[in-house]
């Protein structure tokens, strides 16, 4: 059971040496390069993906930049339009007010016209009658001449009187 | 020197005679050398099954190498990666009926432990040079050189000894145990006695045989690890400058 034998011995050195020498050649190496090459790998796809990240923030940064100076030039927009409106409201409201304005002026000139006129006729007709009246009164006693300065004379104060 | 079974001869001949325990660890190296074969031809970028399970081997061995030896640690790999499976399968095929651990022969361990012992030395000295390798073995305190040096110097001789017989120890007395319940099942089996008895003899033996194979399962990793784990203990020391040390 314990015998100590000398080849046993440096068989087991020489078949585990050269066990290593060969694994170490054909698995080892090979297999370190592996692990290296995933480990860069994966160091470059983290790497690229970083930079990817960073620049889909850069980029949403900018859109947001801009989205928000549309949000502001649609506001200043909103803003003008609503001004805009309201000024028109204003100058239509103010022209339609004028042209009632005109509208009642024109009304009240021809209503005073037509006033006029009918006083005037109104007159005439008044002055006819007088005349008429103190025609057939006076009839046998005034001349011609008289007559018409009366006439005027009470014309005139009747024109007096009618303003 | 053949002491093959009639299986193991029928599975695996052995024309040429070699001592068995040779031809066993010649075994394990091919198992070994064919479990890294097929995963190098196999090796891809994104790792599935056997490269799975030799990438979490090594990377745990390399991980292990640098606790105890820091950077230098992966230095190592080779030697502690094949000491570790040698030992382990070695330990495992005495369970497989008809083979017989290679571990199990005091020649082999002892093999394994010089190993060690030559590489402690060797990495040691390459590290620190001839005589800063072993001016630790005198000191300090230096006055008392006379008395260390030669108390470390059968230290050092003791562990590849120390290494070889607990591996040697543990093995061997896990296939005797296996050895003993399979003749017990067997000699119950054919001794004259009461019915019953006989019964419950064997069905004894039968339900401790794989009760006891999987502790031995057990030691055998145990065993694999302790002496790894003290391998790396050992050159760790070794190649340690001042400070680690």
């Amino acid at each position: 059971m314990l015998n100590f034998d000398a080849y046993i011995l440096l068989a087991t050195i020489v078949t585990f040496i050269l066990g290593m020498v060969l694994i170490w050649n054909v698995f080892i190496k090979r297999f370190i390069k592996a692990l290296e090459d995933r480990a860069a790998g994966i160091k470059d796809n983290i790497e690229s993906a970083e930079k990817s990240k960073s620049e889909a923030e850069k980029l949403r940064l900018e859109y947001q930049n801009n989205l928000d100076e549309i949000d502001k030039k649609m506001q200043l927009i909103i803003k003008d339009a609503t001004k805009t409106g309201i000024d028109l409201k204003n100058e239509i409201i103010q022209k339609a007010r004028q042209e009632a304005k005109d509208v009642l002026d024109k009304t009240y000139e021809k209503i005073d016209l037509e006033k006029e006129k009918m006083l005037k006729e109104l007159k005439t007709d008044v002055v006819n009658m007088s005349v008429n009246i103190a025609e057939k009164l006076i009839k046998e006693n005034l001349s011609a001449k008289v007559n018409d300065r009366m006439v005027d004379e009470v014309i005139a104060e009747l024109e007096k009187d009618g303003r | 020197m053949n002491e093959a079974g009639p299986l193991r001869e029928f599975l695996i001949p052995n024309p040429f005679n070699v001592p068995e325990v040779v031809y066993m660890s010649w075994i394990v190296m091919t198992l070994i050398i064919v479990f890294f074969l097929i995963v190098r031809l196999t090796l891809k970028r994104l790792p599935g099954g056997i490269q799975n399970v030799s990438e979490f081997f090594l990377e745990w061995i390399i991980s292990r190498s640098e606790e105890y030896m820091g950077k230098e640690g992966p230095r190592f790999l080779p030697l502690f990666a094949l000491l570790f499976l040698f030992i382990f399968i070695s330990n495992l095929l005495g369970l497989i009926p008809g083979f017989k651990s290679p571990t199990s022969n005091i020649n082999v361990t002892l093999g394994l432990g010089l190993i060690i012992f030559f590489s402690t030395h060797y990495f040691g000295i390459r590290a620190k040079g001839f005589f800063g390798y072993f001016k630790h073995f005198a000191g300090p305190p230096y006055w008392l050189a006379p008395l260390l040096f030669p108390i470390h110097i059968i230290g050092e001789l003791i562990r590849p000894l120390s290494l070889a017989f607990r591996l040697f120890g543990n093995i061997l007395a896990k296939e005797i145990l296996l050895g003993i319940l399979a003749t017990l099942l067997v000699t119950f089996a054919f001794t004259d006695m009461p019915w019953i008895v006989q019964k419950m003899l064997e069905t004894g033996s039968l339900i401790l045989r794989p009760l006891i194979m999987l502790l031995g399962g057990l030691v055998c990793f145990i065993q694999a690890l302790v002496f790894t784990m003290l391998a790396m203990v050992y050159i760790a020391g070794a190649v340690a400058t001042g400070e680690e040390h």
